[in-house]
């Protein structure tokens, strides 16, 4: 075999074998991506309601009815708007901020009337709203995760929950006790941020920070996102 | 009466289950905890026949809860989620209500606890003490034909024996035999 032959063979061995490399490594890129987003509209099914916050409300509201408390009405409306939300507007890819945030407070409303007196909740929320869009759902994860690992009957807790708006951000700040729960949702709600993150990957890339800090038992969540047009 | 106990992290899932059980006269709430730990401090000390557990609770779940307790205490476990049925079942629960939960549907699971008691305790029940002529006499119920009451006094017929008249009354009798009238 002439020798030039025999080098243009081994170099179209080589070339046929990187190609075919390359052609793996791209397809198990796209194969990660495609996960990846999958996960994220998982999270963002999975966000949109709740059962264990369905059913358990819906049983406090029953029992407010039963004692025929006058705060029954009000809960009612309370979950109706948020039922609401998500099913008419949350499909959008941004909807009016006022909305998102409407929905936020009627959650913590809903939730603080299931608390005993000593879990200490506070809910602040401040800036200008008008004229401001958002990602629908993106900042709910972080607020139901406080609940869940910050309330235990049994032992006082304090969650603080903060929004502050300017012209440019939005600043999420979620603080909580992490009080202990038997229950391995730790590792189940540290997926649900993580599929969160994707989500912000998604639809704020470059354009989100989130920094989480466990420290000293307790868990702090700060979300700041750019809500410029 | 049944003795029973209510265990739930949530205030207002409570309140339910006190509107109901002033509704049963055969139910006797005695107290409800919001706090696991404490309502197990006090089953220690004051028994119950019954418990109403919630399943899904922070500090102690309400399945961990009943495989603490040694005494024979029955329960109904009420919870806002179906996956801990076969579980909650697998501990011999009387009943497993989810909840929101109607008054028509608490009250069966509450009527089985009643029927439960009335026929452990007639089992219970084989015979009665009377104290008659100067003596303690034991009475086996299968061979009472008639009891007739005659103010502070009972007559009592007795297959294959003379009558029995002693100073009680029936009410006492009832309370002994757990007999209802």
């Amino acid at each position: 075999m002439p020798y030039s032959l025999l080098v243009n063979y081994n170099l179209f061995r080589f070339i046929g074998v990187f190609a075919f490399s390359l052609l793996l490594k791209i397809r198990e890129r796209l194969k990660q991506t495609e996960t990846e987003k999958a996960n994220a509209e998982l999270s963002y099914l999975k966000a949109q309601i709740n059962p264990h916050f369905l059913f358990n409300t819906l049983n406090s509201i029953y029992s407010l009815a039963i004692l025929k408390n006058e705060k029954t009405a009000d809960a009612v409306v309370k979950l109706s708007d948020m039922m609401r939300y998500v099913l008419n507007d949350s499909n959008a890819n941004f909807v009016v901020l006022e909305k998102e945030l409407n929905y936020i407070s009627n959650y913590i409303e809903l939730q603080r009337m299931r608390l005993t007196s000593n879990v200490k909740l506070t809910y602040v929320c401040e800036g200008n709203v008008i004229d401001k869009k958002i990602a629908p759902l993106v900042l709910i994860p972080f607020i139901e995760n406080a609940f869940k690992h910050g309330v235990n009957s049994e032992e006082n807790s304090d969650i603080d929950i903060h929004i502050s708006i300017s012209e440019t951000e939005l600043k999420l700040q979620v603080k909580n006790n992490c009080v202990s729960t038997n229950n391995n949702t730790l590792n189940k709600s540290g997926l649900g941020i993580e599929n969160t993150r994707q989500r912000l990957n998604l639809l704020y890339p470059q354009n989100y920070t989130l920094n989480i800090i466990e420290k000293d038992s307790m868990f702090t969540v700060i979300l700041v996102l750019n809500i410029h047009d | 009466m049944i003795k029973a106990l209510a265990i739930d992290d949530e205030p207002l899932a409570l309140n339910v289950i006190e509107a109901f059980c002033t509704q049963l006269d055969y139910i006797d709430l005695q107290k409800t905890f919001t706090k696991p730990n404490e309502a197990l401090k006090h089953l220690n000390k004051y028994p119950v026949d019954l418990l109403f557990l919630d399943i899904h609770m922070p500090s102690l779940t309400g399945i961990d809860f009943y495989k603490n307790i040694e005494q024979n205490t029955l329960v109904i476990f009420c919870t806002a989620h179906g996956q801990y049925a076969v579980e909650g079942f697998n501990l011999n629960a009387l009943d497993y209500l989810l909840k929101p939960f109607t008054f028509e549907r608490f009250k069966q699971a509450t009527d089985k606890a009643r029927d439960y008691f009335a026929s452990s305790n007639n089992q219970k029940a084989q015979h009665i003490f009377v104290r008659a002529d100067y003596r303690l006499q034991k009475i086996m119920l299968d061979d009472i034909m008639c009891i007739e009451a005659l103010d502070d006094y009972l007559k009592i017929y007795i297959n294959n024996q003379k009558t029995i008249v002693a100073r009680m009354t029936m009410k006492a009798v009832c309370s002994q035999t757990n007999l209802y009238f």
